[in-house]
């Protein structure tokens, strides 16, 4: 049994580049998990890191939660905003933990760095085996005119595929969202379409998909 | 930003940062005054303060000059009868420890409490140092919040003891406390206990330290310390939990407490040990220590920093030549450098009980993973007016092939340190580059220093330097960036930008004023945006200081992009995206290496690519494009070219 299980304690790790929004997804997660009851701990690290270096938040949640870091081998989910990002910390997983990563590379402005490949990114990740939900979220925010709701995609989406476990609902999301962010309408609206979005995937791997997570 | 959940109602949960955690604490105690000097971790307590201010009408908060300004402010405060608070971040405490050593001397008469926000594991600092060790270095009480949970108690009961003791006392925080959220219980602000007229009673005995009176106080100093320690002996914030017969105890010191409950809970021996919590930490309660102890074995010591309790409880029981084993960072059981973690805590509580050492510390690499992962250092922002400033200064060293030192400062700006720049040769503290300059200049042969500092910087301890410059002649040329806000930790306002913590507009102290009234001869100020100006103005400027022998001061102004672009929104200015001109762009690569804008990528071709999310529409790679390959989409307005050359008024 992982350990999550039996401490009553989920460890999610959002990771991405700063100023990507992981901040603000904690904030709405946190925020979302108090709705729903649970005791929890967000711990952010600001200033330096957030003028676009690599950036972990750790959210805690559950009855038991005392300490604010995610021990690395035991988060249950990491939400991941790039795909560099998500290999970086991808040792934070435990066994059974999954990954929801937007399909997007940015390249870090190293000068010689060179030419970065999604393709060639994404199949290192899978080949950690994990279990890898690779999405469109950057490609769909811009599409509902809001580059910077990746945030709001990935966390429907996860939702949408109950990686909270059953401890945050998406109508919790749906209110910490409303009342949390200044823009909440057009937020909502990416939240809701990565919770369909999750929805159609699961219920088509029902009908015989061999394996989502091959996406 | 809103920190709309300082004011949330009594008696509910509210998720909240420790930094706001604390200043509801300071707002429920009652406070008239609090003071700040910006510094990650600790600014969000002023922030939220200031938030609280706006909408309460009290009390006073204000964004002092630096640390030492701050400190004194709210000391002064509190000898009118006005209870306050000063907050700074670790390193900000060396720059206010002179007035620090002298408030423990007189005392204070309304409570006043020092956050010192410490960042172990340097996540955006220059060092690690542990500021408990300035309470026993200057009789300070030092409270540590048993993490983000008690942060709004603890701050309470450190105004308590202070109103007590009429003693300055130290709350000491860290990054997992400052920077975590956490749902938190919040009691009542009676607004009417932060309005404060105050009210100076003399008495020079106390409040003059000329050597006469402060023997007197040294007596009785240390009387009150020793008042101080017994109550803490007592006091609710230190307790203990457990197995009370148990051979086994750990101290868990302020967040260390939390760390070391859920280790127990984990690894299920929590009714084998026991634990006591420590929260009220220096004077270190001995008697309370001392007693819990009966019985005992081995101990294990955790706490966040340096074992500054670790020792201090050695020397006690070596005075008492009592025979416990104490485990934590001076001999293996806790790693000595970063923070605390669960998995290095877990491994030392099952040490305490089994008395072998954990095996290895260290982190435990990605093994599974076949492909190298880039690094991602954090970079100037897209849009960033220091891009242009330092391609410029590039442009100008080669066009004068003179040999630079780079004397660097804390800032945004410091992440010029890295390629394809390079132009932080070394940086060690706010206002270092003006002083370090002051020296290397008069010995340097065929180099030329050029001190490279930002406005806030500036304004916080770079003046001094100056005048030193001036006064004693030292030849070096001063490149002072102002993008009108402290940018690093998190765009606060500052004396030249004429906007108060409190959002109102009072008079903007300017730059070339202060530079010219200490009595710099050469000054010119250029617009960061503009590349050929800025080259321009430096390479007349170390012409000078290579001519003349004295130093010279260039300006480069223009706004931070990331107030820019909110301040753009608010008044519904438009700002242009720039592309890529397929047929002009040759490959070249300037713009992608030596200009190196995040927003600008390679493709497999080699040409430049621009990144429509993240462009800001500055527009400098067009300007140092060699092949015009740059064009923006729209022609940029005249109001966007305003704001971004210092039309932004700092703040928010
Ligand atoms: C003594 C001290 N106080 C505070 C800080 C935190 N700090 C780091 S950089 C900085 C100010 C940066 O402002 P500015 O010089 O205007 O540069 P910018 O970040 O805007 O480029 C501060 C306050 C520090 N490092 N040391
Ligand atoms: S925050 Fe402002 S000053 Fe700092 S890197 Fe970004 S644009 Fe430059």
């Amino acid at each position: 049994m992982s350990w999550a299980g039996v401490h009553g304690v989920l460890n999610i790790v959002i990771v991405g580049v700063g100023g990507q929004g992981i901040i603000t997804a904690a904030k709405v997660l946190s925020e979302a998990a108090m709705r729903a009851g649970h005791r929890v701990l967000v711990a952010e690290t600001h200033g330096l890191s957030q003028r676009g270096g690599s950036v972990i938040v750790h959210v805690r949640l559950g009855r038991s939660v005392e300490a604010p870091l995610v021990p690395r081998g035991r988060a249950d989910l990491m939400i991941a905003m790039e795909v560099i990002e998500a290999l970086r910390y991808a040792d934070y997983l435990n066994q059974d933990g999954y990954i929801i990563v937007d399909r997007q590379v940015i390249p870090p402005p190293l000068p010689g760095i060179g030419y970065i490949g999604l393709d060639e990114m994404l199949s290192g990740l899978r080949s950690l085996g994990s279990r890898v939900y690779d999405v469109d979220a950057s490609k769909t925010a811009i599409e509902y005119g809001e580059p910077r709701a990746v945030n709001m995609y990935l966390l429907g989406f996860t939702a949408g595929l109950n990686g909270y476990r059953g401890m945050i609902s998406i109508d919790d999301l749906r209110s910490a969202v409303s009342e949390a962010m200044r823009n909440a309408e057009v937020n909502l609206r990416v939240l809701e379409r990565g919770y369909r979005d999750a929805l159609t995937l699961n219920s088509r791997s029902a009908l015989g998909r061999s394996s989502i997570e091959m996406n | 930003m809103s920190y709309s959940e300082v004011l949330s109602h009594p008696n509910t949960r509210r998720v909240m940062m420790g930094n706001v955690a604390i200043a509801r604490g300071a707002l429920e105690y009652g406070i008239g005054f609090a003071s700040g000097y910006p510094g990650t971790p600790s600014s969000e307590i002023i922030e939220a303060l200031s938030y609280a201010s706006k909408k309460l009408g009290a009390p006073y908060v204000e964004w002092s000059v630096n640390e030492k300004v701050a400190f004194e402010s709210a000391y002064g405060a509190s000898l009118t009868g006005v209870p306050s608070l000063v907050s700074m971040k670790h390193v900000g405490l060396n720059v206010a420890a002179d007035p620090l050593f002298s408030s423990a001397y007189t005392g204070v008469r309304a409570s006043f409490v020092i956050v010192s926000a410490d960042d172990p594991g340097m996540w955006s600092s220059q060092n690690e140092q542990d500021n408990r060790v300035y309470g026993l270095h200057a009789y300070i009480p030092v409270i540590e919040p048993a993490g983000v949970q008690e942060a709004r108690v603890a701050t309470i009961e450190a105004f308590r003891v202070s109103e007590k003791f009429s003693h300055p006392v130290m709350l000491r925080t860290t990054t997992r406390i400052s920077h975590t959220r956490a749902d938190i219980l919040v009691g009542e602000i009676n607004v009417e206990r932060l309005k404060w007229n105050g009210e100076f009673v003399k008495e020079p005995s106390r409040y003059a330290l000329v050597p006469g009176n402060a023997r007197v106080l040294r007596e009785e100093l240390l009387k009150k310390w020793d008042s101080i320690e017994d109550y803490f002996n007592s006091i609710s914030l230190n307790s203990t939990e457990g197995d009370h017969d148990s051979r086994f105890a750990i101290v868990g010191v302020g967040l260390g407490y939390r760390y070391a409950r859920e280790a127990v809970v984990s690894r299920g021996i929590a009714d084998r040990v026991k634990l006591l919590k420590l929260s009220a930490v220096i004077p270190f309660p001995r008697r309370f220590i001392l007693s819990n102890l009966d019985g005992v074995k081995r101990v294990l010591v955790v706490e966040e920093g340096d074992p500054v309790v670790e020792n201090a409880l050695k020397s006690i029981l070596a005075e008492e030549k009592l025979y416990i084993d104490v485990l934590g960072k001076t001999n293996g059981y806790l790693k000595r450098s970063g923070e605390l973690d669960l998995a290095g805590v877990e491994d030392a509580v099952l040490s305490l009980l089994s008395g072998q050492k954990p095996g290895s510390m260290g982190r435990t690499g990605n093994s599974r993973l076949r492909i190298s992962i880039p690094p991602r250092p954090p970079v100037l922002c897209p849009g960033c007016p220091y891009r242009g400033v330092f391609f410029a200064l590039r442009r100008a060293i080669r066009k004068l092939r003179v040999n630079p030192v780079y004397s660097g400062d804390i800032g945004c700006y410091s992440l010029g340190l890295n390629p394809p720049f390079r132009v932080q040769d070394l940086l060690i503290e706010m206002g270092g580059s003006i002083g370090v300059a002051n020296g290397m200049a008069h010995l340097l042969e065929d180099q030329i220093v050029i001190a490279i500092i930002g406005d806030s910087t500036f304004f916080h301890s770079g003046v001094p330097g100056l005048i030193n410059a001036v006064y004693n002649g030292a030849p070096f040329l001063l490149l002072i960036l102002d993008n009108g806000t402290t940018a690093m930790t998190g765009h606060q306002p500052h004396p030249g930008t004429g906007i108060t913590a409190r959002g109102t507009r009072g008079k903007a102290v300017r730059i070339e004023d202060i530079v010219k009234a200490v009595g710099v001869d050469y000054v010119v100020v250029v617009n960061s945006f503009n590349v050929d100006e800025v080259e321009d103005g430096l390479v007349k400027a170390l012409k000078y200081v290579g001519d003349r022998g004295k130093p010279a001061v260039v300006v480069a102004r223009g706004s931070c992009i990331l107030t820019a672009i909110p301040e753009a929104r608010r008044r519904g200015v438009r700002y242009p995206i720039y592309e890529v001109v397929y047929d002009k762009c040759t490959a070249c690569g300037v713009c992608y290496r030596a200009f190196n804008c995040p927003a600008i990528t390679v493709r497999r071709d080699g040409k430049a690519e621009i990144n429509p999310v993240l462009c800001t529409g500055c527009g400098v790679c067009a300007q140092i494009c060699p092949f015009d390959a740059f064009k923006p989409v729209k022609k940029p307005s005249k109001e966007w070219i305003n704001l971004l050359e210092g039309g932004v008024v700092g703040g928010e």
